[in-house]
């Protein structure tokens, strides 16, 4: 039992940490996603803008300019 | 001991014969076993002469009865204890394993996500136009903020706000919305109370646990819903308004009121929503979300003297747990408002270990305290005794009734008198009744004797100062700073009449433990001052006093807490509603906030010498050398008088606190290390003489058997010996000499190996860090380390404090000497350690 007592109390500090990983792996490609996603919205607005005729420049450096 | 335990119907003779008892006899011995299960030799014989039907058994075969007897109850309660363990971390280990699933599709959806962006992101500098675009922002499948729906005061606004905070909190609780970090000084094991993990690098501060109770869900959700009752800073919450929704859940609008710690901040209040509802799993979840006038739903104007606090989404997830009970995730995240704090202030309300100790695991620890109570009711003394809840009652007045006289609210009847600037304050309050009615409702209290209550306060900042230990001080050496004439006016105050404080002789103090919650954290007692008062009857008849005294904070080792001593004259009848009017000290640690960014940080040299160059101008400075570790003390007392003695007694209260206030100096500069060695500005036990000393045998022992030096600018101060030792980047590590080395020692880099603190090494024995093949070898050479003083080990494998693995290159093991060449310790050097 003793035995089976640490190997567990072990086992869940590996998980622990394992979940730690995959916490900063999801909040990184969270990140990630959120900077792609803002883009996409850039360029949409950019376009639509663009398309509506209004000249945005400082719009449009800014967007470039995320990558 | 060296028999059977398995059966203790057994007994054996020398002759190695096994000897069979009667039913009856068994009986017989199992009773006299119940009376005393370790009858000495007289007894014994007594025991047979007394019981005919034991006679006929040698008194030899007795005693081996009684010993296997011992060693089987021994083993029966070790095995239960093996078993509970086990219980525990078997449901740990499901709720990781169950994050971690979790955890594993989030990130695989996510790397689905993400790989589609990639795909339908255009390349910046192409300025095409990719309809597909339109589809991912518009499909409603990521909304974006600006896309909330309109929010009001109707219903429904509300209830989007609630479905919106529920996401939230249930992102957070489960999810990745707040980068979490494990709660330094908290580790997980079978004894801790939960997973506690603390925010890093958010907006505000936010803490989470995650633990199992033994109550069921609804109940849960009842207790933590009762935030005044396990919260000790909440003053009131008041539910202005409540909304069932369609799903059978319902949305409440609440005002909360927060009491400051100190008289040098002021208080805050909230203005929340909570939302109570099932989720389709059948887990309860309450969550709750600061409404703020920029998202139009209904609000609350500001009050006067209070800060208005954020709190971002948090809540209270409860899962019923197979074979009763629950499995409950907390969190908490708020924004305080810190920069409308004094900047010495500030880490206080920046620190998401104090929240996470104040809020979080306060929630827990009331959570597991009334389970306890539940499955103890019909047991013994145990925990906060016989009668709970009255005591849970009693301690919670005197913390609140000390909170009401450090934060002296005028809607509570209090106002200033005198100058407020003085370093003393003077409140007065003219309607006790309205204060000491709070909770409670007495007959004969305060109303005749004394009809207004005076309070002097103050707060001071320590430096240096360990609260936990200047607390003790204070708890264990009364004498030394109160005042017997004042204790003796004071209770006089809760008796029938004014009493004369002519007092001669000392009285003799006496300290009777009443009662302690599960974790120690926090404990009751009576002190009984011996025959200081006088009964109204008779002025010749010297009377006892007792004091009721909650203290809280003792452990040096909790991170983040701040440590109270609060006591208040009871009278001897201990009627649970007797009147109290509590006085006492708080102190709070400081400078935790700077150490909470990196949880792996220990104590070390360098953060001790910077803090003290970031400091502010404290008023209070004691010495001008470098500080360590800072911490403001409040003080308050409260006096009951008689509304024409108002003046004379406030002049003599300022007086007696301020007399306190000098005795703690004079207290917390004995007590600071800096005041032994205030030149290397090393905190405890660091700073000591002892630690120099060992720092010399561990480096003189070295070179005495490996020929060369351990550290490599030698010079010759036993204070630079150990500055060098503490900052070589090697571990190095010192162990006990005893049949179970535990550590006692070890530097920087050693205390970064074993992912460990100062304190807390000291409960880690020698083999825990070793895996099997490092053990085997371990041993093989520990005759050589005896023998001949030392031994070289090879490279190898060993594990932190905290289970992860540890690569090493070499390792040397020697005895360290002292003056008279006696072995004092065994030190390790780990060589080019890294983590794997």
């Amino acid at each position: 039992m003793e035995r089976l007592n640490s190997k567990l109390f072990v086992e869940n500090c590996y998980i622990m940490k394992e979940n730690e990983r995959l916490r900063k792996k999801a909040e990184l490609l969270n990140q990630e996603n959120q900077q792609l996603l803002f883009q996409l919205k850039q360029k949409l607005s950019k376009t639509k803008n663009s398309n509506n005729g209004s000249n945005n420049d400082n719009k449009s450096s800014s967007a470039s300019g995320q990558s | 001991m060296a028999m059977s335990c398995k059966d203790g119907k057994l007994g054996c003779l020398d002759n190695g014969k096994y000897v069979r008892y009667t039913p009856e006899q068994v009986e017989a011995l199992e009773r006299l076993y119940h009376d005393c299960p370790k009858p000495s030799s007289i007894r014994r014989q007594q025991l047979i002469r007394e019981c005919p039907i034991l006679s006929n058994i040698e008194p030899k075969q007795i005693k081996v009865w009684f010993q296997n007897r011992r060693c089987r109850e021994k083993q029966r309660k070790e095995a239960s204890r093996l078993q509970a363990v086990n219980r525990k971390l078997t449901a740990m280990n499901k709720l990781l394993m169950e994050e971690n699933d979790r955890l594993q599709k989030q990130v695989s959806q996510l790397v689905h996500e993400n790989s589609y962006f990639r795909q339908h992101t255009p390349n910046p500098s192409l300025p095409a136009k990719d309809t597909s675009c339109e589809s991912v922002v518009t499909s409603g499948q990521h909304q974006l903020a600006s896309q909330n729906p309109q929010r009001d005061a109707s219903p429904a606004g509300l209830l989007s706000i609630a479905e919106e905070t529920l996401a939230e909190f249930l992102s957070k609780a489960t999810g990745t919305a707040v980068e979490w970090v494990q709660m330094p000084g908290m580790k997980p094991g079978p004894d801790s109370i939960g997973i506690i993990a603390i925010s890093h690098g958010c907006t505000g501060v936010a803490a989470r646990a995650c633990g199992l109770v033994g109550l069921e869900p609804t109940r849960v959700a009842e207790i933590v819903k009762d935030r005044p009752s396990w919260f000790r800073e909440c003053r009131a919450v008041e539910v202005m308004n409540v909304l069932p929704t369609a799903n059978g859940g319902t949305v409440e609008l609440l005002y909360m009121q927060l009491y400051a710690p100190t008289t040098l901040a002021p208080p805050r209040d909230f203005w929340l929503l909570r939302y109570t509802s099932v989720l389709e799993d059948g887990s309860l979840v309450v969550c709750e979300r600061s409404l703020k006038s920029t998202q139009n739903g209904p609000s609350m104007p500001l009050v006067q003297n209070f800060v208005r606090a954020e709190m971002l989404s948090s809540g209270y997830l409860i899962r019923p747990c197979d074979g009763g009970g629950s499995i409950i995730h907390i969190v908490d995240h708020m924004d305080l408002e810190a920069c409308s704090v004094p900047e010495v202030l500030r880490p206080l309300y920046e620190s998401p270990k104090v929240l996470a100790q104040k809020t979080t695991m306060a929630a827990l620890r009331q959570l597991k305290q009334i389970a306890q109570e539940v499955t103890q009711t019909n047991s013994s003394v145990n925990g906060w005794g016989r009668r709970p809840a009255a005591l849970r009652a009693l301690s919670q007045r005197l913390s609140r009734g000390f909170n009401e006289a450090v934060n002296g609210f005028t809607d509570e009847g209090w106002s200033v008198i005198g100058d407020s600037m003085d370093d003393v304050t003077i409140t007065v309050n003219s309607s006790p009744d309205k204060l000491m009615g709070l909770n409670l409702t007495f007959a004969n209290g305060f109303a005749p004797v004394s009809n207004v209550v005076l309070c002097a306060k103050a707060s001071m900042l320590l430096q240096n100062v360990p609260p936990a230990i200047l607390l003790r001080f204070l708890r264990e050496h009364r004498s030394e700073w109160a005042d017997n004439n004042i204790d003796a006016y004071l209770a006089a105050a809760v008796k029938v009449g004014p009493c004369s404080a002519r007092v001669g002789g000392f009285g003799g103090q006496v300290i009777l433990p009443l009662a302690h919650t599960i974790e120690h954290e926090e404990f009751m007692e009576v002190i009984k001052l011996e025959g200081l008062g006088h009964s109204p009857e008779d002025a010749i008849v010297p009377r006892d006093i007792f004091l009721l005294q909650l203290c809280s904070g003792m452990d040096e080792n909790a991170v983040g807490t701040c440590a109270e001593l609060i006591f208040a004259p009871i009278d001897a009848s201990f009627a649970d509603d007797a009147p109290l009017l509590p006085s006492g000290f708080r102190i709070i640690p400081l400078d935790s906030a700077k150490e909470v960014s990196s949880p792996n940080r220990t104590l070390d040299l360098a953060s001790a010498l910077e803090i003290g160059s970031a400091g502010t101008k404290a008023s209070t400075d004691q010495s001008g050398n470098s500080t360590c570790a800072r911490s403001v003390m409040t003080i308050a007392f409260e006096f009951g008088i008689e509304s024409h003695m108002q003046e004379h007694v406030a002049s003599m209260a300022r007086q007696y606190v301020r007399g306190i206030i000098s005795s703690v100096q004079r207290v917390a500069l004995a007590l600071s290390p800096s005041h032994i060695s205030s030149q290397v500005g090393l905190r405890t036990p660091l700073g000591t003489p002892e630690a120099q000393t060992l720092a010399r045998w561990i480096c003189q022992s070295y070179r005495g058997y490996m020929g060369v030096e351990l550290l490599k600018s030698n010079s010759d101060g036993n204070e630079s010996i150990l500055k060098n030792l503490w900052h070589h980047t090697d571990a190095i590590i010192c162990c006990s000499m005893k049949a179970l080395p535990v550590f006692t020692f070890a530097n920087q880099a050693g205390l970064d190996m074993l992912e460990t603190t100062l304190v807390a090494l000291q409960d880690i024995s020698l083999e825990k860090i070793f895996d099997d093949n490092g053990r085997k070898t371990l041993c093989s050479e520990f005759p050589q380390i005896m023998q001949q003083g030392f031994a070289c080990l090879q490279g190898g494998i060993c594990l932190s404090s905290m289970g992860r693995p540890v690569s090493y290159e070499r390792a040397v093991a020697w005895k360290v000497l002292n003056e008279e060449e006696n072995a004092h310790c065994i030190c390790f050097v780990f060589i080019n350690w890294s983590f794997v």
